[in-house]
């Protein structure tokens, strides 16, 4: 039955091409603006090489050095003391991971250039500290070479991992070159591994270049307010994701224990507590406005987007409903029920509404790809590279099902109503019309 | 011809109210829009209070102990910030040069910010006013130069010269809320947790962060060679910024030019030059979010006109269709095309009207409501009326041109032939 449905949709379609084209217009270009969001989202929270364990994903961000008697609170990241007191200490998560971001490098150190001794050419680099569970935490893939390990990374060994582009740009290939030793700043490093360029809309683990963190004193010097602040955050691997609530539990714990040593300043979590990945990107939308304030602004943004072109198209399922009584009234007079009508209109319009949703997908993928800078940058990243993106990011069956689940709801809301005022038309009243 | 048009609606009632309930929400939406990015333009095009053309940063840094040319400082025999001042001296030599500045986390389109609570003094009752905070900036007299920080009358060097240790220049809003009875020059000022008590030197023009930034009450603070050469520390090292300004005949290669003749002469003890950056780099860098956010209202706006185009061209397609006989009727009957066109654009606008007064009502309260931004300034009539405006001409020129294509197959309609629809 549903092939002759579509059949006729087909006919229909092509007898009135200009109402197809404005309908599958109208559609597409509801499609693409709820799509881009969804790809941008999509492509924010899920589990994408290297960040594969994003919704197991713990991040603790952010650390606040408090006065105890309230007069001075210092907001910023971990420092090594407090990550080693409160984080690699704790049982509950599977791993933990530390990092310094390529925008924290960049405010402490301001621009980085990489040379081969001896050579006069200087490359700018996004560089990231980490520690070694990092490799573990996140799943890069390695074309060469092997990461600094646990007792490299504590010794603070010059050792440091390459992208290829970056192994490209500096040594003129990327094969055979782990070991050789190049400059940061003029302070040499060995060559430790090459991994597969990362792309700059993934926030956590963009960079052009690794090190430890521990190789450079910059990042682990902090001696102000007790040590406890610091540029270093920790991103923490649980077993499942309801194990969220017992690690934080255990970190408040652990952070309880910790200021119990401190003097004049105490540790605190108050400025962010540890989030999952998706709390992370809504918080990133606005640090303005809490996360609820995000979500029912973006709900209503989605609404309207959707709404606007549902009335719109509705409108133009009025008119054409209009032309169409009369056959309606003789499918009624032969005895078709109203569910029959009503199923059968609607499936004739998921017809072209899925023409549109495709049209929209593809559409929704050029803004996505022409405005990835705009649309994937952290806000206010230090990052300038250009943002790119692979095709898993785009084409994969969530996003598909995000545009099919669009297409449903944007069929239903258009065509219910025009549909309902017209198969309770009365049957006389509906023949009458022709 | 209204009453006519009055008609011809009512009698449509039930497809118009699709086209009328779309325009009543773009509308409000639309006007929403429009009202933000009315907000961002007027912020990006009022003055910033300073001058960022042919200025750079020059980035120094310090050796570390893993360099092989690293001495501990006291094998030199100078202070850090002696060799700080020598390497800015030999600066200053360099041809294009005009003026160099030192300061302290004090450079706008930066994230690093300083701020103090001020107090005001009455030497007569000897009251303290707690005036909350104020951004601080810490800098050399030649910074002001560098960035031209200048007197609601356009004079920099007043205050560059007027800026010493106990003397300070404060910005004119800043003053407006310190000294309500006005002339703050040469008035009492202090740290909320300090007793020092400071003269106002100077005031100067309202400052902003960035573009889409608002006014800012700020202080300038003096930093005097005096202070860098005998306190500056190599914790401290990274928080001086260094910035010059260049005659605006040495051109795009400035930058260039300086970082290869340079790096040898300002490479002194442990300080070496890194970059020189230019000003209009980091403001690029800074305000790129800000224009992001301004991109992505344009294009709401965009898919919003577009959606009342293809509405209103659907709507009027299918109704110019059904209405052939009548409109070959009215040709027959002497109607010119020009008649024709205007009834049916007329029947659109009408729609709009009566779309847009009670979509204006609902705007009003939203923004009597606050749910607008009101930051930035505060929901005047002018501001309402002037963005409802906008809205209505942005509106009004969809539905003309939503209207005018399907109005084409009527206006080209021979009399003989569209009597036969009758």
């Amino acid at each position: 039955m549903y092939k002759t449905y579509f059949k006729q949709a087909w006919q229909l379609m092509k007898q009135n091409r200009f109402y197809s084209a404005i309908y599958i217009a109208g559609t597409g270009l509801a499609i693409a603006l709820v799509m881009v969001i969804a790809i941008v989202y999509h492509i924010k929270t899920a589990d994408i090489a290297p960040e594969v364990n994003r919704s197991r994903l713990l991040l603790n961000e952010s650390g606040t050095a408090k006065k105890k008697d309230g007069s001075r609170t210092i907001n910023y990241s971990l420092s090594y003391q407090t990550l080693k007191e409160c984080y690699y200490s704790l049982k509950s998560p599977e791993l933990v991971a530390a990092s310094v971001s390529v925008g924290q490098v960049k405010r402490l150190l301001g621009d980085i250039y990489l040379s081969i001794p001896g050579s006069k050419d200087k490359y700018t680099a996004d560089i990231s500290g980490t520690d070694a569970d990092y490799w573990q935490v996140f799943s890069f893939s390695f074309l060469e070479g092997k990461p600094y390990n646990t007792e490299e990374f504590e010794s603070g060994y010059h050792k440091a991992v390459l992208t290829e582009g970056m192994a490209r740009k500096l040594f003129g290939s990327v094969s055979e070159i782990s070991g050789k030793s190049f400059l940061i700043n003029d302070i040499e490093y060995v060559v430790g591994a090459i991994v597969k360029d990362i792309s700059p809309a993934m926030t956590i683990t963009y960079a052009d270049l690794w090190i430890p963190f521990t190789s450079m004193p910059v990042f682990t010097r902090t001696e102000e307010y007790e040590n406890i602040v610091g540029p270093i955050r920790a991103y923490i691997l649980a077993h499942k994701p309801s194990d969220f609530e017992r690690i934080r539990k255990e970190i408040e714990e652990k952070r309880k224990q910790y200021n119990t040593q401190l003097i004049d300043y105490e540790f605190t979590l108050e400025s962010r507590p540890p989030l999952s990945q998706k709390q992370e990107a809504i918080r990133q939308i606005d640090f303005s406005s809490s996360s609820d304030e995000i979500i029912l602004r973006y709900s209503l943004i989605i609404c309207v987007f959707l709404l606007v072109p549902a009335i719109n198209l509705s409108g133009l399922m009025a008119s054409r409903m209009q032309e169409r009584i009369p056959e309606i009234g003789i499918r009624k007079a032969f005895g078709a029920g109203w569910t029959t009508l009503i199923n059968q209109i609607l499936t004739e319009n998921l017809f072209l509404t899925l023409l549109g949703g495709l049209c929209g997908l593809v559409v929704s993928y050029g803004i996505v790809l022409v405005l990835s800078n705009t649309l994937l940058m952290s806000k206010y990243s230090e990052i300038t590279s250009a943002v790119s993106l692979s095709p898993g990011m785009l084409m994969n069956f969530m996003v598909f099902f995000y545009a099919f689940m669009i297409c449903v709801v944007l069929n239903l809301l258009s065509s219910l109503i025009p549909v309902w005022n017209v198969s309770r038309k009365n049957i006389v009243e509906a023949i009458h019309d022709k | 011809m209204f009453n006519q048009i009055i008609k011809i609606i009512w009698n449509q009632r039930t497809s118009n109210a699709w086209i009328w309930a779309e325009m009543l929400l773009v509308s409000i939406c639309l006007w929403y829009i429009v009202d933000d990015l009315y907000l961002r333009a007027k912020l990006y095009l009022s003055p910033m209070g300073y001058d960022i053309s042919d200025v750079y940063v020059v980035d120094l840094h310090l050796l570390t102990n893993e360099n092989e040319q690293y001495r501990p400082q006291s094998e030199y025999g100078t202070t850090l910030g002696e060799d700080l001042l020598t390497v800015v001296s030999r600066m200053r030599t360099y041809p294009g040069v005009e003026v160099v500045g030192i300061s302290e986390s004090s450079l706008s389109y930066s994230y690093s910010r300083n701020y103090s609570n001020m107090q005001r003094i009455n030497l007569e009752t000897e009251d303290t006013l707690n005036c909350g905070r104020l951004r601080r900036f810490n800098g050399t007299p030649d910074y002001i130069r560098v960035f031209r920080y200048a007197t609601e009358e356009g004079n920099t060097d007043a205050l560059a010269d007027n800026l010493s240790f106990n003397q300070q220049i404060i910005t004119s809003d800043a003053a407006a809320t310190l000294f309500p009875e006005g002339n703050a020059t040469g008035k009492f000022l202090s740290y909320a947790n300090d007793s020092l008590a400071i003269y106002v030197g100077g005031v100067m023009s309202p400052i902003r962060f960035g573009d889409f930034d608002t006014y800012t009450p700020t202080f300038i603070r003096s930093l005097s060679e005096n202070a860098i050469a005998t306190e500056l520390n190599e914790l401290y090292f990274g928080r001086i910024d260094v910035t010059l300004r260049a005659n605006p005949s040495t051109g795009k290669d400035f930058a260039t030019n300086f970082l290869k003749e340079m790096r040898e002469q300002l490479r002194y003890h442990n300080i070496y030059l890194l970059n020189i950056r230019s000003y209009d780099d980091i403001r690029t860098r800074y305000i790129r979010t800000d224009i992001n956010e301004a991109k992505m209202y344009l294009a709401g706006v965009f898919f919003l006109l577009i959606n009342i185009f293809l509405g209103v061209v659907g709507t009027f397609f299918f109704r110019t269709q059904h209405r052939l006989g009548e409109m070959g009727l009215r040709i027959a009957l002497g109607s010119t095309t020009r008649n024709l066109r205007s009834i049916l654009i007329g029947e659109g606008l009408v729609i709009l009207l009566f779309a847009f007064v009670p979509a204006a009502c609902i705007a009003l309260n939203l923004g009597l409501k606050e749910i607008v931004d009101v930051e930035v300034m505060p929901f005047t009539i002018g501001r309402f009326i002037l963005c409802q405006g906008i809205t209505f001409i942005l509106m009004t020129l969809m539905i003309s041109t939503g209207i005018w294509f399907p109005s084409r197959k009527v206006v080209n309609l021979q009399p003989a032939e569209s009597l036969r629809y009758e």
